[in-house]
């Protein structure tokens, strides 16, 4: 899969027909425009430009095709208990080796070291999708540590990296226990899709429940926590992760109608904080009527996600996963006096700025771009726009050139996603 | 006979001395194809068209040698004389630039005479629109607020970040499928906001959805200016949704305030 843009050239190259100044209202982005001349007062002169996906990558959608059912989280396969027992696992290119001397994991590009647990109680499993490796660790026992090592570069929701080998995570805390016999086991902890580790056992401070949620693309803090009363025989909770596992879910089941009325929360594993249920993006609530709570992601869009609320009645809510969109294409257009050459760059003004939200494959839109900064013509008539377009996240089609830079180089008009048209700006 | 004078930049942005050979080409008559609608149909005639170096050259030659040390550039002139028509008509010449053995640049030259007026604007429909509209003009809420409720924003300061609402609803009697909305731009202002798109996916008769996007208020904005969003949904073109939103000084507080109108 490619993703590529286009700005077609003209001929000559520097009369782009997929570059109009126009003054006309255009209804539709199929629609193209025709052309205005411009004088320095113009006010209401717009630059369309028309953008193609050339590509074999959709460009602005949703990148997550799985729906169903949302899923419990799966837990931590590895576990020992033994200062002496020995391990060693090989999965995703990374070796994971439990000795009496100390833990490790390795790989290409991957080095890094547990140390010891003096309790000798481990537990550790690899994501499903196989990019980060967890592990927990006992210094006593009922004690634990969490660490979570990303096994590629992990781009977190702040735009931040993390780099291969390095920690992405970490969290800890106590969980109630006073012998071996009733210390944590793997079954405390959890990937809950493949964005967060969840670590949940009784609280040592007393009654209650306590859970953290471990999310390695969230910036820093990135551990949610919280200790939930405990009402036994009449609430109990149901974790349930998005198939695209940008949220875990926590579904309140009433054991039996005399149970304390609970609502239904959810945490983003990009924030790490709590986020609402959400009806056509106005925020909802969803209360708990029975024990048999589930949720359903049917579609990725509004009302995509149906809730079995417990005895069976079901409501609609957003889809967290991808109601919502971030990205798009930005259309940047500069202007330059004219020369005979599109690389002198002799005076680059900028004109302006705009979105496209979404282009499928073989597809075109024209991308109307306000100007900003008006047309003064600093009496010379001959301008060229220059216009390019790149993707918002700089890295699926990066920004070919900074017509703004202190010295900004040549603009690239070899460059597919980059054109040019002569205008006149008249005084 | 009318004299039109273009002077055109010719530089040497290398570090090597440039040999720089310019000329003259008529443009072809299909090549105004893409001009305005109003663009005068007959063609002028063409006595004489030449370049200089000469500000006030009378006439000039069909091509022009120059060299170029690096990092320079210099100002050449074209000059076209075309006989008087009693017609609006129109010319063309593209000047070509070459070196090193192939064509590497170019300006095209138009002359109109008369001079141009400028068109005025017309609206271009699409034969089958997105039903989907606005339920009510656009405004702005604090993050994290209700946008189903209309809140109205007291004070705005450059850095504040707002949450811009478009209500879209449908207004027909039949359900819309695969709508998708997202904001293009913020018209003339340069307050920044965070490109994304909603998925609203089947927007029922009547419904509404409460489209949000950040916006940071990057200097003082006055006056108004107009968003443009774009709806598609499935089987119709997509179109562009106008809304008006205002950010104005409040002069009693020295703050900005914006509203809705």
């Amino acid at each position: 899969m490619s993703a590529k843009l286009r700005i077609q050239d003209g001929n000559p190259v520097w009369l782009s027909p997929s570059i109009v100044p126009s003054k006309d209202i255009v209804v539709s982005p199929n629609s193209s425009p025709s052309l205005a001349t411009i004088n320095v007062n113009s006010n209401d002169v717009f630059v369309y430009v028309k953008v193609e996906n050339t590509g074999t990558l959709d460009l602005g959608g949703c990148t997550c095709t799985s729906t169903g059912a949302w899923a419990i989280p799966s837990l931590f396969q590895g576990f020992l208990a033994n200062p002496t027992a020995t391990a060693s696992q090989t999965r995703d290119g990374a070796t994971f080796s439990a000795s009496a001397n100390g833990d490790s994991l390795s790989g290409a590009g991957i080095n890094f070291w547990f140390g010891l647990s003096a309790s000798g109680r481990r537990a550790w499993a690899w994501s499903p999708d196989g990019r980060s490796f967890a592990y927990a660790a006992s210094p006593n026992g009922p004690d634990w540590f969490l660490t979570i090592v990303s096994l590629q570069n992990i781009t977190r929701s702040d735009g931040s990296t993390v780099l291969k080998g390095h920690v992405a995570a970490t969290a800890s805390g106590l969980f109630a226990g006073s012998n071996p016999i009733q210390y944590w086991t793997n079954a405390n902890f959890g990937w809950a899709g493949s964005k967060a580790v969840v670590a949940s056992g009784a609280y040592a401070g007393g009654p209650g429940w306590t859970v953290s949620l471990a999310c390695p693309e969230a910036p820093s803090p990135n551990v949610w926590e919280n200790l939930f009363p405990v009402f036994p025989g009449e609430v109990e909770w149901a974790l349930l992760v998005s198939p695209c596992g940008s949220v875990v879910a926590f579904a309140p089941k009433r054991l039996n109608s005399s149970a304390p009325p609970q609502t239904f929360f959810m945490v983003s594993t990009a924030t790490a904080t709590e986020t609402q249920f959400r009806k056509n993006n106005a925020p909802t609530s969803i209360s708990s009527t029975g024990a048999n709570v589930s949720m359903t992601t049917t579609a990725h869009t509004a009302n995509g996600v149906t809730v079995n609320t417990g005895n069976g009645t079901t409501v609609t809510v957003d889809d967290p996963d991808c109601t919502l969109v971030g990205g798009g294409i930005i259309i940047r257009v500069d202007r330059v006096k004219a020369s005979t050459l599109p690389s002198a760059n002799l005076g680059v003004l900028p004109v302006g700025t705009a979105v496209l939200g979404i282009l499928q494959v073989g597809k075109n839109s024209w991308v109307k771009v306000p100007n900003q900064s008006g047309w003064a013509n600093q009496s010379e008539k001959h301008w060229c726009l220059l216009a390019q377009a790149y993707t918002v996240d700089g890295a699926t089609i990066p920004r070919p050139w900074n017509g703004q830079a202190a010295n900004p180089p040549p603009f690239p008009i070899i460059n597919e996603t980059c054109a040019q048209r002569n205008i006149e700006i008249s005084p | 006979m009318t004299t039109h004078r273009f002077t055109v930049n010719v530089p040497n942005p290398t570090t090597q001395r440039a040999s720089v050979q310019l000329r003259l080409e008529p443009a072809k008559r299909q090549g105004f194809s893409w001009l305005p609608r109003e663009f005068p149909k007959a063609g002028l005639k063409v006595i004489a068209a030449g370049l200089a170096l000469d500000a006030c050259a009378e006439e000039g030659n069909p091509t022009l040698k120059l060299k170029l040390e690096p990092f320079t550039s210099i100002d050449v002139h074209a000059v076209v004389n075309t006989a008087p028509s009693k017609k609006p008509g129109v010319a063309g010449f593209h000047l070509v630039d070459h070196r090193k053995g192939k064509d590497v640049g170019g300006v095209f030259l138009v002359c109109i005479d008369p001079p141009l007026d400028e068109p005025v604007s017309q609206t271009i429909t699409t034969p089958n629109p997105c039903p989907a509209t606005l339920a009510r003009n656009l405004y702005l809420i604090q993050p994290g607020d209700d946008p189903s409720k209309v809140s109205r924003i007291k004070s705005v300061r450059p850095g504040d970040i707002l949450d811009l609402v478009a209500q879209i609803t449908n207004p027909t009697g039949k359900s819309l499928k695969n709508t998708q909305v997202y904001l293009e731009h913020l018209g003339v202002s340069n307050v920044e906001f965070t490109p994304s798109t909603w998925n609203i996916g089947t927007l029922g008769k009547g419904a509404v959805f409460y489209a949000t996007w950040p916006i940071r208020i990057t200097a003082w904005q006055t006056g108004s200016f107009e968003p443009s969003v774009v709806v598609l949904s499935q089987r119709t073109d997509p179109v562009r949704l106008n809304g008006k939103l205002s950010l104005a000084f409040r002069k009693e507080l020295g703050a900005g305030s914006s509203s809705n109108h």
